[in-house]
Order: structure tokens, then C-alpha cells, then sequence
């Protein structure tokens, strides 16, 4: 395994860098210990928005979470958007980095959505030859996410989602970033036990994790990111956490129906105390 | 299917250019599902963007502005993650395929040119420019303009200046800003000479050369009979017309 991975903090829990919320951040005393950016809101862009970022950067510690990285595509990797991220990382002082296992685009289409890719030998072959191009590129941790999805390519010789997760963490010797309702609302999707999921992932390799709300919508579970964290959720969230072998930094990710600052930090302290009760050294220090 | 092909016939499953047939194909429901997400954050993209051009169209029964994604999502799909190309692409797109809107609303072609200069400026890069910290700031108030003009202009499509100005028209000169505090406020310097008139406030955000300018109308002091608007116009003309009319004062002064 990489050894950058181990130089990822036990940063506690903490918030996505969001406008809504960015004045409230930036008054005060730091509300949480480390903020998630979503590179593509910076990345070559000036005035105002740098500015919120660069002051954030002097009051809490940032790690990037990216959505364009495209990992999945049987496109070429994008080397001019790895260089803009590179430069934003380090200008920043961005800690890691993660993106997605997915597809956004291929060809002349590019959709800058979450796409499924089958869970085939060669797509997850394809990922960690491209994970290690770009973790060499970017020189820092870099982490990859399961991703929500809606239906599962039918294709022969397919893995289950957690074997593809684990195949393609250990090729590409990359940490995961585990998003515990992403587990949840595939599990309700695809009909698979979520408990066994997490028995089947590396969790030394689990670095990070996410935790969101999502909605129902008739026989589909989405993930939204617009609502409260479901008690189901809570609940896997608790067995993932169990079987840590180190405290990771958790985040709290919220994109719709943003509620106040204060009712989100509800939700960041109930995190805050699973994972102290399960590393109460930690928590003594903290 | 090797997994070039499947993520081809995926894409273009989603908006209608194949029909799901193979048994392995997913199911259409889900694939409209993803459709309709991808719609949903490319609108999101673009409403941000063209939201006063979307009611304009709306309120003219011109479209539905989602419908109208949905069908530039089909027929034109974005070719990069940049969210200015996809503004570029949806005028474009907007232009070639549904040219009776703009027979019905002569004014929208001007309306999203605005819009899309609005979202470039406020996307502008800052590139390697410093930004003036407060002391220098009051150390340039200090100067003559004979004394400002010795400072290295740097050719750039835009100046910036960091506080809302709100919509203003001179001529030669268009001014695109983004209503509400905070936002940077850019001038689009393509149209020609510069001419401004502008209240300046105080202000937190990065220098700029209206700061600049300010601060050397405060080093000027009473001057009875001068039109703030006018001494403020003829600063910026000067400083313009020395780098043919595409300016940003840059932090060092030139050394020759």
C-alpha cells in the first residue's frame, strides 16, 4: 500500500465547503475540524470563490472531492484538468484527494453525471491502471468512492460491487472512500446485504468515509444528498465504523435542501460521537 | 461487450439514439431515470447561467425551459465538464435549432450574450496577478497619475473591480455584473474605450483598479468643480488607452 495513505489525519468529522453555508464558516471559530471541496467550483477560477477558499484554507484543513475526473471512461485520461486540480491542491494546501468509480462521459458526450460502469475484470483493471496514473500525477493520498447507483450492467463474468470496490483499491494500491449511503441505497437497489458488503472491503484501505441523506421514489432509493442521514444509515454507519482499524475522517455531505448551519452540526456531533466511542483515545486528545 | 462498448450504447440508450433491446441492456425505465438526472444537473448549469432568458422564453410560451435542456441534451450534448463551453454550446444550440425564439424575442440574442459574459466574469482566473494588499493600496492613493502610469499594465480580457455596481450602460463600454453583495464585478472591455461612472464604496475583496482609481481621486483631495464621475472616467481612460483599452494594473511597478 501507498504510504502517502497514512499521512490522511484522523481529522474527526467534518462539512463539504458549500455557499450556502461558506459566510457562516468563515465567522468565528472553526465549527468543524476539516472542510471537503468540490475542485470543480475552483479549479481555474478567480475573484470572489478563490477568495472563500483560500480563507478556508488558513482556518480549517481541506481535502478535494472530485466529480469530473472522468475514472472510468475509455476516454484518455483528461491530463489538462489533472493539471488544474494538481495546481488548486497545492495552492490550497489540500491534504488528499478523491473522485469517484465511475464514468461522467465518453466520446462526444460527457454528461457530468455519476454513470454506472459494468463490475467487469477489464473495467476494474481499466480504473487502477488510471488510478495510478493519476496518483502519481497528483502526489498526494488519493481515494476512491463507491457510487450511488440505479441499475447494474448485466454483463457476463460481473463481480458484486463490493469485490469490484475491493479489486480495484488493492490494483491500484489507492484508499477508499467509503460513502455508507451509497452502501445503503445500493443495497435497497440491488437487493444485496449491506452488512456483507462491509465484510467483504478492505477496511485498511478505507480512509475516508461519507455519510448523506437520500429519497425514495417509488421502487428506487436516490441519493440526493437532500435530506436528514436515514435511521438505516445511522445504523450501517455504526458497523462500519466498528470495523475501522484506525479513525478515519468522516464527512457530512449535504447539496439540496441545505437546513441551517446548527442543524447540520447536529448531525456532525452524532458522527463525532460514534466515532469517538469507538477510538476514545482519540477522543480524550480531541 | 467489451467496456467501450457498453458505456457508448449506455450514453447513447440514455436520450433515445438507441432502444434498449439486448436482454443485457438495463432496464429503459432506469436508463431514463439516469437521463433525467443528467438533465436535471446540466439545467441546473444552465438556469444558473440563463435564468432571466429562460423566463423571458417561458413567459413568451416559447418553451419549457427543462424540455428545452432535454432536447439540447439529445441533439448537442456538452463535450467537456466546463460549465462556460456548456453555456456556449446551449447558445449555439439555441441559435441553430430553435431560431424562432429569436424572431419572437429579438432582445434575447443581447440578453444571453450578457449572461454569458456575467458568468465568465465571475469565473474569471486571477491567473499569476497579486492582488493589491491594503497597504499597497494606500501607498498608490499616494501617487501622481504620472506616478501610477509608471506601473506595469498587463494585457487582459478583463478588469476587475470588487465590489457590486449593479447594471450600467455607457457607451463603448458594457458593464455585466451579478446582482448581490459580495460577487465580483468584471467589465467587459471588448466594446471599446472605457468610460465608467460608479460610486465607489470601501472594500474587502481583492484590488482592483477601481480601488486604485479611488484611492488616487482621494489623494487629489477637494478639487472644486470636478465631477467625481468625470475625474473618475478620465483615470481610466488614461490607464486603457496605454495598453489599447485591455487593462489590469498588475502589483510591480515596471523597471524600464
Amino acid at each position: 500500500m501507498s504510504v502517502t495513505l497514512d499521512s490522511i489525519p484522523a481529522l474527526g468529522v467534518g462539512l463539504g465547503l458549500r455557499g450556502a453555508y461558506v459566510d457562516d464558516l468563515l465567522a468565528g471559530d472553526p465549527v468543524v475540524p476539516w472542510l471537503e471541496v468540490v475542485p470543480e467550483n475552483y479549479m481555474d477560477r478567480g475573484g470572489r470563490l478563490r477568495q472563500q477558499l483560500l480563507a478556508c484554507s488558513e482556518r480549517y484543513a481541506l481535502a478535494s472531492h472530485g466529480v469530473a475526473m472522468n475514472l472510468g471512461s475509455t476516454d484518455p485520461l483528461d491530463f489538462d484538468y489533472l493539471r488544474s486540480l494538481k495546481r488548486l491542491i497545492r495552492n490550497a494546501g489540500m491534504l488528499w484527494a478523491s473522485d469517484h468509480l465511475c464514468f461522467t462521459g465518453v466520446g462526444d458526450r460527457i454528461y457530468s453525471e455519476l454513470l454506472p460502469l459494468p463490475y467487469t475484470e477489464e473495467a476494474a483493471s481499466h480504473l487502477a491502471s488510471r488510478i495510478r496514473v493519476v496518483m502519481d500525477f497528483l502526489e498526494v493520498p488519493f481515494l476512491v468512492e463507491n457510487v450511488s447507483s440505479y441499475f447494474e450492467h448485466d454483463v457476463p463474468g460481473a463481480m458484486r460491487e463490493c469485490e469490484f470496490v475491493t479489486r480495484v483499491a488493492s490494483e491500484a494500491d489507492c484508499g477508499i472512500l467509503l460513502d455508507v449511503n451509497n452502501v445503503f441505497v445500493n443495497s435497497m437497489n440491488h437487493g444485496f446485504d449491506a452488512l456483507e458488503y462491509l465484510d467483504t472491503l478492505p477496511f485498511d484501505r478505507v480512509r475516508q468515509m461519507h455519510m448523506a441523506g437520500h429519497a425514495i421514489d417509488g421502487d428506487v432509493r436516490l441519493d440526493t444528498h437532500g435530506a436528514a442521514v436515514a435511521d438505516e444509515v445511522w445504523d450501517l454507519f455504526e458497523e462500519a465504523v466498528a470495523r475501522l482499524p484506525r479513525a478515519v475522517p468522516v464527512l457530512l455531505e449535504r447539496d439540496q435542501n441545505i437546513p441551517p448551519l446548527a442543524e447540520l452540526l447536529e448531525e456532525v456531533e452524532r458522527m463525532r460521537r460514534v466515532l469517538d466511542a469507538r477510538f476514545p483515545v482519540l477522543a480524550a486528545g480531541s | 461487450m467489451n467496456l467501450q462498448d457498453i458505456e457508448h450504447r449506455f450514453l447513447e440508450q440514455m436520450f433515445g439514439h438507441t432502444t434498449p433491446s439486448a436482454e443485457s441492456d438495463p432496464p429503459a425505465e432506469r436508463v431514463e431515470l439516469y437521463a433525467q438526472l443528467v438533465v436535471g444537473m446540466n439545467y441546473g448549469l444552465l438556469d444558473h447561467v440563463f435564468e432571466k432568458s429562460f423566463d423571458r422564453i417561458e413567459a413568451a410560451e416559447l418553451g419549457e425551459r427543462v424540455r428545452l435542456v432535454r432536447q439540447f441534451m439529445t441533439e448537442a450534448p456538452p463535450r467537456s465538464h466546463s460549465a462556460r463551453e456548456l453555456a456556449d454550446r446551449f447558445v449555439a444550440w439555441l441559435e441553430l435549432r430553435r431560431p424562432e425564439i429569436f424572431d419572437k424575442l429579438p432582445d434575447l440574442r443581447r440578453l444571453l450574450c450578457e449572461q454569458r459574459i456575467e458568468q465568465q466574469v465571475l469565473y474569471a482566473n486571477d491567473g499569476g496577478r497579486v492582488a493589491f494588499d491594503s497597504a499597497t493600496i494606500e501607498q498608490l492613493g499616494q501617487l501622481s497619475v504620472d506616478e501610477l502610469l509608471l506601473y506595469r499594465v498587463e494585457l487582459a480580457p478583463w478588469v476587475r473591480c470588487s465590489h457590486p455596481l449593479g447594471e450600467k450602460r455607457t457607451s463603448g463600454l458594457r458593464l455585466c455584473t451579478r446582482d448581490g453583495d459580495g460577487f465580483a464585478v468584471w467589465f467587459d472591455l471588448a466594446g471599446g474605450r472605457a468610460a465608467i461612472a460608479g460610486k465607489l464604496d470601501s472594500l474587502d475583496g481583492p484590488a482592483s483598479l477601481e480601488l486604485l482609481a479611488g484611492g488616487w481621486m482621494d489623494a487629489l483631495g477637494e478639487d472644486e468643480g470636478a465631477d467625481e464621475a468625470e475625474v473618475l472616467t478620465r483615470f481610466l481612460a488614461d490607464v486603457f488607452g496605454l495598453a489599447g483599452d485591455r487593462v489590469l494594473v498588475a502589483s510591480e511597478p515596471a523597471s524600464d
